[in-house]
């Protein structure tokens, strides 16, 4: 049996449109050549897949937050995947992929999502947005100035940046500076279980509005992996 | 000078609601709220305080912060207001309100501080601080103990002659004129996004606090209103939030003042649900004349809109209770309808068995094809259909009313 108060009172408020905070959500996914290696690219899409659920279910732990999702790949260019931000029940992940010869303009892409942090487009009653670096390598163009040009927008100072590394190759010194905070720590994925975990770990801590702990999880052991990167 | 504005009253209201994400997240309502009036229920002069204590785990303490600094704000804005309560004079009074932020601030402290040496930290309050990155919080409520009482503050005084605000942190002090036109007196501060905020607790908190003076009062607002950012921040955006303004003074116009308070609660309440989940803290400081019968209408078209379909949540949860109430008497008629009907059935059955339908009503053209052994096998239903029996003898059960029905219980 429905509610009968959804169609019977009609409860009005003062003042205009009500809504959630919204809470932006941007993965920085590096395309590069390298991720063309090994399965990477393949775990990731599987990854990001397997997160919607979790993702969905931390989100509805965040009573005042509308949780809304994009993402940018970045390889020899830097663009945007799901360039408008998407509610979590619409989210449908298309697959990307990496091209053998492509590089990791990892500089293009902070500057291409910094233009976001401004305000606007974003709100002041935004929460803070959370931005997810995934990268296997090293830039391969000017990182730093596009650090500086995230870190100079109101809301990309105010983010919270998070990054995991693929593989032994990522470069740990990049992926620190972008999460610009010692009580944070990168988190290193070495097989595609790892990559999982570490996904829906920092997806579900800031959709969750919990503080992202620096405390690294361990990747499920059901399975030993086959892949070791 | 004598203004206007000494001859109209001020009164003035106003409410506090535990936010829906402090419910569930089992934490206490961090702000505060209190006022002043004289005895007589209206000013001048008036004064409404308003704090939002910190969410963040270092601010343990943030809903006593808020208490002390709305108790230490109105009394030292009361103590102004008698030394300084018919100034008119504008330059003179930013001089003497100039030196308020310094003294609230002053008070404040000297108010935690005793509080703290009353109740010394206990260790359970620094559970959650446990985890290693804490380590920085924890030391900075050591190193300074402030910090566990952090809180924003808002503050206004009218008087006769003039009005005052004061502001460190976020939330919003609006000023609503009599055509329901709202803008806020008290410059932004481009510092306060991302949940970051300015606080009573920091080191020369003093220095940032925003205020304005508007000397004389000679065209003093309908409403000034006043809250925490929990209720700004359930709006979509600014401009929908500044509508509050003409929709609030409408209904005080058509309800009165009263109305609006009684209706606060249950709107704050729906905020925090359905906007920001945080605790919503909100004031309303009315002048008399501006909502008495005959006062000026505001914006075309909003004053038809107003009222009638205002609910308190008091009223919207006896109103829910009543209609659930009707629901259940709805199921019940139903459920005995359907044994009835069950029971005519099954006596049909029996009846047809036996032929008596056949004997009772020999010269029903009807009759024969209900009593054929193949009809009444293969569609037994048919029997008690009314069709086949006398409606002044013997009613069949009917079908549920319309007014019985779940779906149209509530009209009734």
């Amino acid at each position: 049996m429905g509610n009968p108060l959804d169609t019977g009172i009609n409860l009005r408020r003062p003042g205009g449109v009500m809504a959630k905070r919204p809470l932006h959500f941007i993965w920085l996914l590096d395309c590069s050549g390298s991720m063309s290696l090994n399965g990477k690219i393949d775990a990731l899409n599987t990854a990001i897949r397997e997160l919607i659920p979790h993702m969905q279910r931390a989100a509805a732990q965040n009573s005042g937050a509308e949780v809304l999702i994009r993402a940018i790949r970045f390889s020899t260019a830097a663009q945007w995947h799901i360039a408008q931000p998407t509610l979590l029940s619409e989210f449908r992940w298309t697959d990307l992929t990496a091209d053998p010869e492509a590089r990791t303009n990892l500089g293009a892409a902070l500057r291409l999502v910094a233009e976001e942090m401004k305000m606007p487009p974003l709100s002041p009653r935004s929460l803070p947005p959370a931005l997810v670096l995934i990268s296997d390598g090293r830039p391969t163009d000017d990182f730093e100035g596009g650090m500086q040009y995230l870190l100079s927008q109101p809301w990309g100072k105010a983010s919270t940046r998070l990054s995991i590394g693929i593989g032994t190759d990522a470069h740990q010194k990049t992926l620190k500076r972008f999460i610009d905070n010692p009580e944070i720590h990168v988190l290193q994925a070495d097989n595609p279980e790892a990559l999982v975990e570490y996904m829906r770990f920092v997806s579900t801590s800031v959709l969750s509005g919990r503080k992202v702990s620096s405390v690294v999880p361990q990747p499920a052991q059901t399975a030993p992996s086959s892949v070791i990167w | 000078m004598e203004t206007a504005a000494r001859k109209i009253q001020w009164q003035v209201i106003g409410e506090s609601c535990r936010g829906a994400s402090h419910i569930k997240g089992n934490l206490p309502n961090q702000d505060a709220l209190s006022f002043w009036l004289p005895e007589s229920g209206f000013g001048p002069p008036a004064i409404l305080a308003i704090a939002d204590g910190h969410g963040s785990p270092q601010h343990f303490r943030s809903a006593s912060g808020a208490k002390l600094a709305v108790q230490a704000a109105t009394s030292l804005l009361l103590a102004f207001a008698k030394m300084h309560g018919t100034q008119s004079d504008a330059n003179s009074l930013r001089t003497e309100v100039a030196e308020l932020p310094q003294r609230v601030v002053e008070n404040w402290t000297a108010s935690v501080s005793a509080h703290l040496a009353a109740n010394p930290f206990r260790e359970e309050e620094f559970s959650r601080l446990q985890d290693p990155q804490d380590a920085d919080a924890r030391a900075e409520v050591t190193n300074n103990p402030l910090v566990a009482y952090g809180a924003t503050l808002l503050i206004v005084l009218v008087t006769g002659y003039y009005a005052v605000f004061l502001q460190i942190g976020d939330g919003d002090i609006l000023w609503v004129d009599d055509t329901g036109k709202t803008v806020r007196p008290v410059p932004a501060d481009a510092r306060l996004i991302a949940n970051q905020t300015t606080s009573l607790c920091q080191s020369e908190a003093w220095k940032d606090f925003r205020w304005h003076v508007e000397a004389p009062l000679h065209h003093p607002p309908a409403l000034i209103l006043v809250s925490t950012d929990g209720y700004a921040n359930s709006f979509r955006s600014d401009d929908d939030f500044l509508l509050i303004g003409r929709d609030f003074l409408n209904i005080a116009r058509t309800g009165g003042l009263q109305k609006v308070s009684a209706q606060l609660p249950g709107i704050l309440h729906d905020a925090s649900e359905k906007g920001s989940g945080d605790d919503v803290t909100f004031g309303i400081m009315c002048r008399q004349d501006a909502i008495a019968a005959g006062a000026e209408g505001v914006a075309a078209g909003s004053e038809e809109e107003a009222m009638a379909g205002y609910v308190s949540k008091a009223e919207y949860e006896s109103l829910r209770a009543k209609l659930d109430e009707h629901l259940r008497a709805a199921e019940h008629r139903l459920s005995l309808l359907q044994w009835l009907l069950a029971l005519a059935l099954i006596l049909s059955v029996i009846s047809l068995a036996f032929g008596i339908g056949a004997r009772y009503y020999p010269a029903r053209p009807a009759a024969p094809a209900i009593i054929s052994p193949n009809t009444g096998a293969e569609n037994p239903s048919q029997a008690g259909s009314p069709a086949n029996t006398p409606p002044q003898r013997r009613d069949p059960p009917q079908p549920a009313q319309p007014g019985a029905s779940p779906k149209s219980g509530p009209g009734h």
